[in-house]
């Protein structure tokens, strides 16, 4: 056994120690939501804009780099990792930020998708594995957004609609940030939450569904669609 | 009270850590870096080679469990007495004998790879694997019932927690140990080789042939990989049939229509036919092709374009003699390599 080992492990015991004072921890809620209903795979929705119906059978996006700010402070807290949301699966849709090093929070910002970085570090884990189905094949890169269903409306084979949105190549880099300010900043204390509704609507009214309900790979038609991100989102007060 | 479980459950950490550290030490492989070399691309700690994940790798090259109908494994599209290509094939055969669109490149050196595939689709060797995995014509499968399958064998369990100390095997632990494996394809002991390294000489034939090489070929053809790693037009028409634009498919960019990835000459006396579509039989064909059959069009590397290329028949064969000393006949027959015993 090395010197390092087992410096690390008596570190590791003392720490226990040293953490005796409560945490205070956040819990990250990101709510898929058509419009003001929250989002059941596999029925029918309706969309604000139009009568027409559709129905979402899966929905997956990445969530990275969480940065949560107090900005009367400056001080911030980073969590560095990479989520892959699921509307499958509640548990995905939920972060746990522990140990935060601040007072309050003021605002929040994120990216959607995984960074050129990552892109070319080679196989990852973890909700980066390339089994959970967000890799591209056939042409390196994560898929940064995926969001699958059929409505009617779409001109496509079974009205299909497939949005598989990714890319990191300048200049089709899909990446988005996400800026969002809360209109009551959270005071922290023990145990915190924070809800974020994700508008499934704002995309699906972004293009003519009709025509445009096939883009699958990097490229312009992509990145008009990444546009439209940031109006996802918004806090659940 | 507390404080007393807090130190024993600290003890108990400590002690799980030094049992596990110390019995998984890795095993390092006695590889690699090749005198002349350049440094290596692949980024070797993120993924740093041992014996174990080298040998599962290898059993997992050669496993036609990766298909979807257990029929095809990588080695059926690349053997190693043929360097790793295709015999025979110009375009590959895959599942239920369905051919795909382009020529089965060689494997090796892979470690100096920047990108793979002909038009650099592939952007890590760890990633390589997903694209033949799932492609409709070669394998059809998805990695997701890769990690499955292996998942319901008792000597995958086994080996997979030999290699990455954990018996749940992970779509990364199936793609770093397939990667392990073909980067220890190193070939670096032909004939060129040994003239470098002062251990033989080239005959007379094979030097006139060197000298043609330097002029004519040197630029993107590189010594000692014999591959820029670039993308270039080497004025190859384009077949209509297939109408490959090559990198303009990934970059979306016209400027990069027709240019295809430079592919190393090493072993190219065994990886017959050439070419992204293996249009050409034989090396002959390849030097006729260079002498007069480059077609101008507008991404024709400069490198052509300022350079007329003529070569009479005694230049052709010095020429195809220089290209023979880059034959590395232990790379074909090293064991190291060939279908493991399981
Ligand atoms: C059906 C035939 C077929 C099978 C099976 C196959 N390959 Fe390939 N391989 C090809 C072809 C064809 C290409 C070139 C494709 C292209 O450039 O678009 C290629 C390219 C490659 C390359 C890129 C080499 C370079 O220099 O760019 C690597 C590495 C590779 N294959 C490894 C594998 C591995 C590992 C497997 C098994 C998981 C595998 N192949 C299975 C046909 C096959
Ligand atoms: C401008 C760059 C360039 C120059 C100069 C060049 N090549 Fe190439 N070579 C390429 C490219 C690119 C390919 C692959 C083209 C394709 O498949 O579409 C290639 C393919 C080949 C192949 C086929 C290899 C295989 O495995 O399929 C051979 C052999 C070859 N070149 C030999 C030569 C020789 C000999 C010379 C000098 C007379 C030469 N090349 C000069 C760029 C070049």
């Amino acid at each position: 056994m090395s010197l390092k080992i087992f410096i690390f492990s008596w570190l590791a015991i003392l720490n226990l120690f040293g953490n005796n004072s409560t945490e205070n921890n956040l819990q990250i809620n990101f709510q898929p939501v058509v419009n003001n209903i929250s989002l059941q795979l596999n029925s029918k929705a309706y969309s604000i804009n139009s009568k027409d119906s559709f129905f979402i059978t899966t929905f997956k996006m990445y969530v990275g780099k969480i940065v949560l700010n107090d900005e009367e402070s400056k001080e911030k807290f980073v969590d560095e990792n990479y989520h892959l949301l699921n509307a499958e699966n509640v548990e995905s849709l939920k972060i746990d930020l522990k140990n935060l090093s601040l007072k309050k929070i003021s605002s929040v910002d994120f990216f959607v998708g995984v960074d050129s970085i990552e892109n070319t570090k080679g196989s990852m884990g973890g909700d980066l594995d390339p089994t959970n189905g967000m890799y591209w094949t056939w042409n390196s890169g994560y898929i940064n957004f995926k969001l699958e269903g059929h409505s009617p409306i779409c001109k496509s084979i079974h009205h299909a609609f497939e949005f598989h949105i990714g890319g990191y190549q300048h200049p089709n880099n899909s990446i988005r940030k996400i800026y969002l300010r809360l209109k009551n900043p959270i005071i922290i204390s023990e145990e915190n939450k924070l809800n974020i509704n994700i508008n499934l609507a704002e995309i699906l009214n972004s293009v003519d569904l009709r025509t445009n309900n096939n883009i699958v790979e990097p490229g312009f038609e992509a990145m008009k669609l990444a546009d439209n991100f940031s109006k996802m989102f918004s806090i659940a007060e | 009270m507390k404080n007393l479980q807090k130190i024993i459950f600290g003890v108990f950490v400590m002690l799980i850590f030094c049992v596990t550290f110390s019995s998984f030490e890795k095993k390092k492989p006695d590889f690699f870096v090749t005198k002349g070399f350049p440094k290596p691309v692949y980024d070797f700690k993120k993924n740093p080679l041992d014996e174990r994940k080298i040998l599962l790798g290898r059993v997992l090259f050669y496993d036609p469990i990766l298909s979807h109908d257990s029929t095809i494994s990588c080695n059926s599209c690349h053997s190693q007495y043929t360097a790793f290509t295709h015999v025979d094939h110009a375009l590959s055969h895959g599942i239920a004998g369905k051919v795909g669109n382009r020529n089965s490149p060689s494997l090796m050196n892979l470690a100096w790879a920047k990108s793979l595939m002909w038009d650099g689709a592939i952007n890590h060797l760890d990633m390589q694997a997903l694209a033949p995995i799932s492609n409709k014509l070669e394998m059809d499968e998805t990695i997701e019932n890769v990690v499955k399958k292996l998942q319901h064998q008792k000597f995958y369990r086994e080996n997979f927690y030999a290699a990455f100390n954990d018996s749940t095997i992970t779509g990364q632990h199936v793609l770093q140990a397939i990667a392990q494996f073909m980067l220890t394809l190193v070939s670096a002991n032909s004939k060129y080789d040994k003239v470098k390294r002062g251990e033989e000489k080239f005959s007379d034939n094979e030097l006139s042939g060197y000298k043609l090489f330097k002029k004519n070929c040197e630029a993107c053809h590189t010594e000692p990989l014999f591959t820029n790693g670039m993308f270039e037009n080497n004025g190859l028409p384009v077949d209509a049939e297939l109408n490959d634009m090559g990198r303009m498919k990934i970059t979306k960019d016209k400027n990069d229509s027709l240019k295809f990835k430079v592919p190393t000459l090493r072993n190219v006396q065994y990886s017959a036919p050439y070419m992204h579509d293996g249009r050409f039989k034989n090396l002959n064909q390849v030097l006729n092709f260079y002498s007069m059959g480059l077609e101008h069009n507008k991404t024709l590397s400069p490198i052509l374009l300022n350079r007329k290329i003529y070569f009479n028949t005694d230049e052709k064969e010095n020429l195809i003699s220089f290209l023979m000393t880059l034959s590395d006949k232990e790379f074909l027959y090293d064991t190291r390599f060939s279908y493991p015993k399981r």
